[in-house]
Order: C-alpha cells, then structure tokens, then sequence
C-alpha cells in the first residue's frame, strides 16, 4: 500500500518537474520555476528511495538508502532556498545560507561519518505496520553527526518563516501563505516526523517525501495562480490595445464624416426636397376641381422612395457612427464599395468629380469588418477627392476598381490629383496631413484596418500623373 | 388658358427634376426638363417667354458656370438657381452677374412659384421690348446708306440746312430723305423718331434667347 502511495507521490513530482521545466524552457526569464523543477524532481528521488528504504531487505541495503537518501535532501535544501528568493522575493540571505551550508556539511557527514548522516551502525531491520502494509524500520546507534542536519533544517525553517513574514508584511498575503507559510509549516511537519523517527522516539518511517510534496503542491498552485494572473494580465492588455484601436477607429470614422457633413446634409437635403415639391405638386393637384388622380398616386410613390433614400442615408451614418466593432462576416467588396459610393454621390457631385466604377462580376468573398473596410474606403475616396482640389473640374477623373488578383482581392482607387511626394510611406504614419483640415489620422488608420483584417494598404504615382491608393485583402475560396 | 411662359428646368437630379416638373404643370407652365447644363446647351430653344431654373452644384458644367456660358452668348434669359446649401459668395455672385432668384433646396412652393412668375415677366418684358426693338430695327434695315447718314444727323438735332452742307449737298435732297426717313421709321415726328432710334442705339441687338 505504502509503495502504491509512494510511487503515486514520485510520479506526480515527476510530472509536475517535467511540466514546469517545459514551461521554464520556454519563459528562461523565470528561474523561480528552474528552482521548482529541482525540488520537484529531488523529491521524487526522495520518495523512491524511501521505497527502497521500506521495502529494504537488509540493513546494509536500508544504510545505503540512507546515504544515498541526503543526496535529493540536500538538492531540495537549495531549490527551497533559490525559490523564496527567486520567487517570493524575501528571505534573510545568511539564514538560507547557514541552512544551506550546515546540509552541506552533514552531507559530507553523510559520505565520511559512520555508515550514514543518521546512523553509526545497525544492528538491524524491525517490520512495523505502516498504512496497511509492512514497512521496513531502521535499528542502530544513530549518528550525533544527524544534529548538524538537523541544524540546517532549523535554519530552513527561520529562513522560510522570516521570509513568509516578510511578505505578509509586504501586504503579499495570499503568496506568503501559500509560498511561505506552507513551506514552513510542511518543514516544521517534516523536521518533527523525522527527528522523533530518527531518535526512535516513535516507530514511523521518516517520509519527509511526504511534506516536501505538500510543499510542492502549494507551490504548483501559487505558480499557476501566477500563471493564470498573467494570462488574465495579457488578455486585459490586449482587449486594452484592442479597444484602443476600435476606439481609435471610431474616431476616424467620426471624423471622416465631419469631413463629409456638409455632403451629407446635402445627401439628406435632396430627398427632402424631393418629398416637398412632390407634396405640394400634389396638394396643387388635388386642389383642382378634377384632380389628376394617377398623376397624384405617381406622386405618392416617388415620396416613398425619396424617404427610404433619406432613411438609408440615414442608417448608413448611424452605422459608421457606431461604437465598436461589427463582427467580421463574409463580405463582397463590391458591395461595401456600392454602400460608401452611395454615401458620397453628393461629395462626388459637388467636388464635380468624375467616377468610373469597374466592379468585377464575380470577385471572391473577403471575410471583414463591413464597417471599419467601409472606413477604409470612404478615406480612400475621399483623400482622391482632396488630391484633385487643384485640378481642373474636367478631368477630376476618380476611378474605383474591384477586381479579383490571385489569392486576393484588390480594391484600388485611382485620382487624377497632384500626385504623390517621393517618399509615400510617412503618408501612412499618424498625424501626417496634407489638408488644412483633417486630422492627419485617416490613412494611418485604415492601414491598421486593413492590416488587422490582413490585407495591405499601399499608394503608388500613376504613370500619367495622379496616385492609386490599392488595398488588397485575402481571398475566401470562390466568388461569394 | 394660354400659358404664363415656358420654364427650363436643369438639374442632375432626376427626382427633383420630376417633382418641379409637375409642381410646375400644376400651375399650368410649360416645363422643359434637361439633366445636365450641357444637355440644355445643346438643345435648340424658340419658346419667345422663357425662364430658368438652374441648380448649382452640378458635375463638369455647374450653375454658375451655365449662366457664365450664357451672358457671354448675350442671352436675356431670368435665371433662378436652386442649391442645396445657398453660400453666400455663390448667391452674391449668382446675383451680381443678373439671376432673378437664389433658392435654397428644399424650396417652397410659393416662394418657387413666384420667383418663376417674376422671371417669366422680366422675360415678357424683354421679349415685348425686344419685339419692339426689332421692329425698329427692321425698319432701319430698310433705309439706305444715305437715309442712315441723313437719320443719325436729324437724331443729332442738326437742322436740314446743316445736314445739306455737312453733307455736300442741297437743303431740298435733304428734306426729301428726310420724309423717306420718317415714313420708313414709321414715325410722325422727330421726337418721336429720336426716341426709337435711342431704343435701338441702348438694346443689345440680338434677339431674345438666341443663346
């Protein structure tokens, strides 16, 4: 039964070294786990050579035990020490020190004095009951030589203890209980148990295995608490970053559409004027003795239209407007395209800029945000539109393509504007403005857009003057 | 009814195109719709009483520019502009260079209603003065060189007897062309004779909407 156990208890230390190497491989900065890895693997090795000492067939076979047993003592000793300080950031360096050296000495002890740190000789083995099962118990003088390592585990203990203080003082409560506090009491546990058991003060084997386990499971969890706080640490960090980046979105599109107020009053003004005259033609008509009656239900339908276009204009901004972030769905650009044309007929008109629109019949679907690529679109267009103040109100030609391009779909804007500076990379960067008005944000923006969406955002001069704008975006499979 | 006139209307804007149309018709005036400033340039016009409303903000060719186009082909046709968004530059501008009206969109009924009622009578007056002036004209059309000579000195207040020496020749000749003068300008007097030759001295002397 005790082997099961035993056995069960080097397995799990295994284990446990095994998975905290792997991660301390990978995080080398964190050496409080390289420590956890050696307390968890010397006491594994503790606990099957306390196999062996139980099931030891004779005392020279339980004295060799012994001998060899100090060794993954001695290792924890360090491992313990190296941990409170990697870990817990306290502990009086000379006590850990005095722990440390007086193990040392005893280890040596070990190797020179007697037939092990615990006994001069043995005169033989007693089988006792020990958790349902026989269990091998030492008879001998014991080794005076046993106080010096008992010494350093005295030293241990106020080293532990004064660290766990330390922190709790720090205000560290929950890592001085289960870092400190535990190792000290699990120490305290294991120095009681196997100083009665070495003295024959009682008749247990001394499995100081045991608490060095309970050590490590504490640890284990405060480890994981750590590991868990830092993964909870860097999803905060990058919702932080990511909703800095909508919210950064937002107020592009924010002022994009201040850039385009006016146009867009215009874009509402038109159906009004539309409902009103319309209205009035009516009233004018039903004021007549024989009214024009189909021409009056003529009337009433294009009043219809002309209020869903103002409402879909309408939606249009409440959309771009929008706080946060659409999910990304399916999306064929030239839709996306035809929705922000819409939007800017009237900035197109009143800029008396030409378009030419080339839609590919059948582009592949893109997967997207609807609204920040609508962004990205309304920018492009609109920093044609800018480009080309200077130009002749004729050939203001701007023309918008959406076309198919391999594994991507490209989308490119081209103006016959005043072209571009040498350099059109700082274009991209923040706060780069070429208007009197803007804020210089609207291509860094869109590049971070399309960039999330991983596409890229590039500008190039047009052999014949002006600059294209193209962004391209990866392709889903077949045309959507 | 007869109608009050005929209207052109040009705006890119199919829609509202359509409902002034009708707002128009239901007033009982002719209405000529054109989609663009250079689709109304390229059509021919004859309608003796005419306006125009011109929307401003249209893509190549706007208002502003149209009626530029316009005066500069002489034409007398009232021009009132419908925008969107009436800056006041723009409508300074409209007015300066002689539109009747600046209207903003969306445009009252009544204010639109009279605005073209007001065009349209400036454009009568142009045409029954212009009618008038043509009239005239064709009766100078009429005199010969000499006449014309001996016209312009009787309109300068010379009296027969100067006209004969300015012109190398006798007081009778004079008097005689003096009476083809009157009968051909179809006047009794040489009161009444100087005042239709300043009519014509004043006019523009091309026809109205002959743009």
């Amino acid at each position: 039964m005790s082997t099961i156990i035993w056995s069960m208890i080097a397995a799990a230390c295994f284990t446990l070294a095994a998975i905290h190497g792997l991660v301390w491989w990978f995080y080398r900065s964190r050496r409080d786990r390289l420590a956890y890895v050696f307390l968890a693997s010397a006491t594994g090795t503790m606990a099957l050579v306390e196999i062996a000492m139980m099931t030891a067939p004779t005392p020279e076979a339980f004295a060799t035990a012994l001998r060899w047993y100090h060794v993954p003592v001695w290792v924890d000793f360090l491992a313990i020490m190296a941990f409170v300080r990697l870990h817990l950031r306290a502990g009086r360096l000379w006590l850990g020190w005095v722990a440390v050296g007086a193990r040392t000495v005893s280890l040596v002890l070990n190797f020179t004095v007697g037939l092990n740190l615990n006994y001069l000789s043995m005169t033989g083995l007693q089988q006792v009951r020990f958790l349902g099962g026989d269990v091998s118990l030492p008879m001998g003088v014991p080794n005076p030589a046993m106080l010096v390592g008992q010494t350093g585990l005295l030293f241990l203990l106020l080293f532990v203890s004064d660290a766990a203080l330390t922190v709790w003082r720090r205000g560290e409560r929950r890592r001085s209980l289960l870092a400190g506090v535990n190792t000290a009491f699990f120490i305290l546990l294991g120095s009681i148990q196997t100083v009665l058991s070495h003295w024959h003060v009682v008749n247990v084997p001394a499995v100081a295995s045991l608490y060095f386990m309970g050590v490590i499971l504490l640890m284990t969890f405060e480890l994981s608490w750590d590991a868990l706080r830092a993964g909870r640490l860097e999803e905060e960090l990058r919702s932080t970053k990511e909703g800095k980046r909508r919210e950064v979105a937002h107020l592009g599109r924010v002022a994009t559409l201040g850039e385009l107020s006016m146009t867009l009053a215009h874009e509402m003004n038109q159906p009004l004027a539309i409902i009103l005259s319309n209205a009035q033609a009516a009233q004018r008509l039903l004021a007549k003795p024989q009214p024009d009656l189909p021409e009056v239900r003529d009337i009433l339908g294009d009043i219809v239209s002309a209020d869903l276009r103002a409402a879909e204009v309408i939606q249009r901004m409440r959309v771009l407007l929008k706080r946060g972030e659409t999910p990304r769905q399916l999306l064929d650009l030239n839709d996306v395209l035809a929705e922000v044309l819409q939007l800017m007929r009237g900035a197109l008109r009143e800029r008396r800029v030409t378009l030419t629109q080339e839609a590919a019949p059948a582009l592949p679907g893109v997967l997207g945000d609807r609204v920040q690529l609508q962004q990205v679109f309304l920018n492009m267009i609109l920093n044609a539109c800018e480009a080309m103040q200077d130009t002749p109100p004729v050939s203001r030609q701007l023309r918008v393509r959406a076309e198919s391009a391999g594994q991507e779909v490209r989308v490119s804007v081209t103006d016959s504007g005043r072209g571009l500076p040498p350099d059109v990379e700082p274009l991209f960067e923040p706060f780069y403005t070429s208007k009197d008005q803007g804020l210089g944000m609207g291509l860094a923006i869109c590049r971070s857009i399309v960039s999330a969406h991983q596409g890229r955002l590039r500008a190039f001069p047009n052999p014949d003057g002006g600059a294209t704008f193209e962004m391209t975006l990866p392709a889903l499979e077949g045309p959507s | 009814m007869s109608s009050p006139g005929t209207v052109y209307l040009v705006d890119d804007e199919p829609d509202l195109l359509k409902a002034l149309t009708r707002l128009l018709g239901a007033e009982g005036f002719d209405v000529r719709a054109f989609a663009s400033a250079e689709e109304f340039l390229a059509s021919p016009r004859h309608e003796p009483v005419a306006c125009l409303v011109l929307d401003v903000a249209m893509p190549r060719l706007d208002g502003i520019q149209l009626q530029d186009r316009l005066i500069e082909q002489g034409s007398l046709l009232p021009v009132i502009f419908l925008t969107g968004h009436g800056d006041i530059p723009m409508s300074v501008r409209a007015m300066k260079s002689g539109a009747v009206d600046f209207l903003t969109k969306p445009v009252q009924d009544a204010d639109f209603l009279r605005a073209v009622r007001a065009a349209l009578e400036l454009a009568g007056a142009r045409a029954a003065e212009n009618e008038q002036v043509s009239g005239i004209q064709s009766c100078v059309d009429r005199l010969t060189r000499r006449e014309r000579e001996v016209m312009d000195l009787v309109v300068a207040g010379l009296l027969s007897k100067q006209i004969a020496a300015r012109l190398g020749t006798v007081e009778q000749t004079i008097k005689v062309h003096r009476m083809r003068v009157m009968e051909k300008m179809e006047v009794q007097s040489v009161a009444e004779l100087v005042r239709r030759v300043g009519l014509i001295s004043r006019g523009p002397g091309t026809g109205l909407n002959q743009g």
